[in-house]
């Protein structure tokens, strides 16, 4: 009988992806027409076979090591190894040296380009984000092996993960064949004594994780806060004018508490629109710090608020919720577009 | 060696329907057969006269249904016929273009349909309450399971991975004013064109430099192609029928003069046989192929159609199909080689990233567009251009040639 690992309470398919049977009579304001819209899943589930590939996630879980594969006629060694025939000398059938004996390659390699940081991510991905990937070439592999990159500062900022960055491998403590069961993280990060190691697990290294410091109130800071509670108060009028930005905060509540250098005040989204809070916000979802209020007074002209944390100029509680954020720029655009659209052209019918 | 089909093969009508973010008020099936209707009326043609055709539809979770072309071949007038579906990642549409021209290029019909329809927004993330995470969810499926979908691929950061490994070698190209410059040129193109999606927007440098990141450092959403629910058909005939046909309708033939495909290896490597940083070879090789098929080179080229998925991938692609040399993209802007600057037209419809990008049928679109500016402005040669899958792994390049009549 086979050996179950499972993540206890972690399904496929998260619960709260999943909605209930409905359907809604929907007016479109483009062009009038009354539709009717239903909620409808399209899955498969599946005991998904690593089938060939096995030894690799297998040398991985038990072993905590990274094999490769090797061609015994033309020397390619290729890691992921993706295939068990060599695609140019493809004559012989298991012309690559077997999986099952595999190639170890070394746990410290290099980046083969620079790792691109996912902001805005796919449904699956979005708690995650911000969050980096790239391609790791280890020892004489001609192929590069897909990973995951993170920092132990606790930000992952551009820069980190450079092509040629020497990185060093790191397996997760508890590892079920995925290919998230290893990551990278930059040499230079590691501690002296581990960079020779094989097999270094996430728990060996010390993880810094951003801190959100309430901003202390200066009085620098105290003029331009008067004009940014006049300049939001004026941004969130224009929301119920705009059928766009009330589209973005659909089915959205949250309460956000700003913390700024200059005082604090709240975001109350709900029903479509946002209300300007009195200074302090009774069990926010969200708070958000912006220690000089010139910026935010730059969001309501239409800067982005993903852009000022990404650049450290702003923080949030949780980042897990980059989506609210995410609602936040969408707003200045929407409301630009409506503001715009009356005075361009028709809509085209088809040519 | 040139590659010369059996006969040539014109483009004799074509119709696109709107582009927008949701067509709410159409299924799948309208969309496509609203386009067969337009093309056919615009070619003064009747169903009868077809033969068959190939239909362009980028994937099952969009449609909703596995195997969606069957339930509408009748809708399109093709019972009995038949009719072939491609699915090639974003290429989708200028495979399908392939097919058909395929289809009547080796002799075996002389008049066909090459449609090509996609309805994506239907998607819904039940957890952020919009469409686009769920949209782009979709298309992260088509990451391969064991290595990399599990690492959260996107569409947009495996282009972001092409596009920061050209920076990589090339650091002082793809700069943020000439993208922003670039940008507004096509929204202003945009304006042109009746059935672009984002006809109603004004974007300037300023407003993409200040829209927030989507994949840092490489692009942000202003910088990003569009969802697109809308079908475009467009009709081809052999040469003999094209011309009669061309006759009656009063509109000169556009002739296909040069096809080439390439498609790279999923896996990145450091050399051949694996994808290369810092490149788009599918480009590069697909253009080359369709230039010596047409005979032309890239100095002759009046109307580039480039599937634009992401701003710095269209300056790559520009290098890559020889208008700029690698490394000095941003000559399109700094150089003046790109209208309104300078004499080549790139985009006129808007491109994916203003007209719209129904994936399935998104290059026949550009199609659309390139032979509405060679009629309309009498130019003589068009390029459409196609690209997909992971990483940009899939390219395509049609050549076309305005006729006489």
């Amino acid at each position: 009988m086979e050996k179950v690992m499972r993540r206890a309470g972690e399904y496929v398919i998260p619960h709260e992806a999943i909605p209930e049977v409905m359907s809604r009579i929907t007016v479109f304001p483009e062009d009038k027409v009354v539709c009717l819209e239903r909620t409808e899943p399209m899955f498969t589930t599946y005991w998904a076979s690593a089938g060939e590939i096995s030894p690799f996630f297998l040398a991985v879980m038990k072993e905590k090591k990274i094999i490769g594969a090797q061609c015994p006629k033309c020397q390619m060694i290729i890691c992921p190894p993706y295939m068990r025939r060599c695609p140019v000398c493809q004559k012989e059938d298991f012309s690559l040296v077997d999986l099952e004996v595999g190639l170890e390659l070394p746990q410290v390699g290099w980046m083969l380009g620079t790792p691109p940081i996912t902001v805005f991510a796919n449904a699956r991905f979005a708690r995650y984000a911000p969050f980096g990937r790239g391609r790791v070439i280890l020892g004489e592999s001609q192929s590069a092996l897909p990973i995951q990159v993170f920092t132990t500062t606790g930000f992952l900022k551009p820069g980190i993960f450079q092509r040629g960055t020497k990185v060093k491998i790191i397996f997760r403590k508890f590892r079920m064949g995925f290919s998230t069961d290893y990551f990278a993280v930059p040499l230079a990060e590691v501690p002296e004594r581990l960079r020779d190691k094989n097999g270094v697990e996430e728990t060996q290294l010390t993880w810094k994780s951003q801190e959100l410091v309430e901003p202390k109130v200066t009085d620098t800071y105290k003029k331009p806060f008067s004009s940014l509670l006049v300049a939001v108060g004026k941004f969130v009028k224009e929301i119920p004018k705009s059928p766009r930005a009330q589209r973005d905060l659909t089915n959205w509540t949250r309460k956000i508490q700003v913390q700024t250098g200059g005082g604090k005040f709240g975001l109350i989204l709900d029903k479509q629109r946002i209300k300007v809070g009195k200074e302090r916000v009774p069990r926010p979802d969200l708070t958000m710090v912006v220690e000089d209020p010139k910026y935010l007074v730059e969001w309501t002209k239409g800067e982005s608020l993903v852009n000022m944390i990404r650049m450290g100029y702003a923080g949030i509680s949780n980042l897990q919720d980059m989506e609210t954020i995410f609602k936040l720029d969408r707003l200045h655009r929407s409301i630009r577009r409506d503001a715009e659209e009356g005075k361009l052209g028709k809509k085209g019918k088809g040519e | 060696m040139r590659k010369v089909p059996k006969r040539k093969v014109a483009i004799v009508g074509a119709f696109t329907t709107p582009c927008r973010g949701r067509w709410l008020s159409k299924t799948l099936w309208e969309l496509g057969q609203w386009s067969v209707s337009g093309a056919l009326q615009d070619a003064k043609l009747d169903i009868s006269r077809v033969e068959g055709g190939a239909i362009g539809l980028y994937n099952d979770i969009f449609a909703r249904q596995a195997i969606p072309e069957s339930s509408f071949l009748g809708h399109m007038g093709l019972a009995f016929k038949p009719l072939v579906r491609v699915t090639n990642g974003g290429a989708t549409g200028i495979y399908t273009f392939m097919v058909a021209h395929d289809m009547v290029a080796s002799g075996r019909h002389d008049i066909v349909l090459c449609v090509g329809t996609e309805k994506a927004t239907d998607c819904y993330d039940f957890m952020s309450e919009t469409q686009t995470p769920e949209v782009v969810q979709t298309i992260a499926w088509s990451w391969d399971p064991l290595f990399e979908r599990d690492q959260g691929a996107t569409a947009s950061d495996s282009y972001a991975e092409v596009i920061l490994s050209y920076l990589d070698h090339y650091p002082h190209d793809l700069k943020m004013p000439v993208r922003g410059e670039i940008l507004r040129i096509l929204c202003e193109q945009a304006k042109n064109n009746p059935n672009a999606q984002r006809r109603d927007e004004i974007v300037t440098p300023e407003r993409v430099e200040n829209s927030p990141w989507i994949i840092e450092p490489a692009f942000k959403k202003l910088e990003t192609c569009v969802y697109t629910e809308g079908a475009c058909c467009l009709i081809f005939a052999a040469e003999g029928a094209a011309e009669e046909i061309c006759q009656n309708a009063g509109k000169p033939p556009i002739w296909i003069e040069g096809l080439g495909f390439a498609n790279e290896p999923y896996w990145w490597g450091i050399k051949h046989p694996h994808k290369l940083p810092g490149r788009i070879e599918s480009d590069h090789l697909a253009a080359k192929a369709a230039y010596e098929m047409a005979d032309v080179v890239p100095e002759k080229i009046d109307v580039v159609e480039l599937h634009d998925a992401f701003l710095p991938q269209l300056e790559i692609t520009m290098a890559e199909m020889g208008f700029v040399p690698m490394g000095h993209a941003d000559d399109l802007i700094e150089k003046k080689i790109m209208a309104p600057h300078g004499r080549l037209l790139v985009n006129p419809s808007g491109g994916l990233i203003y007209g719209g990008h129904f994936v399935g049928g998104s290059n026949m679109f550009s199609a659309w567009s390139a032979r509405r500016e060679l009629i309309g402005r009498n130019l003589e040669y068009a390029l459409v251009h196609g690209t997909g899958a992971s990483s940009a792994q899939y390219g395509g390049v049609a050549i076309l040639r305005k006729g006489v009549i």
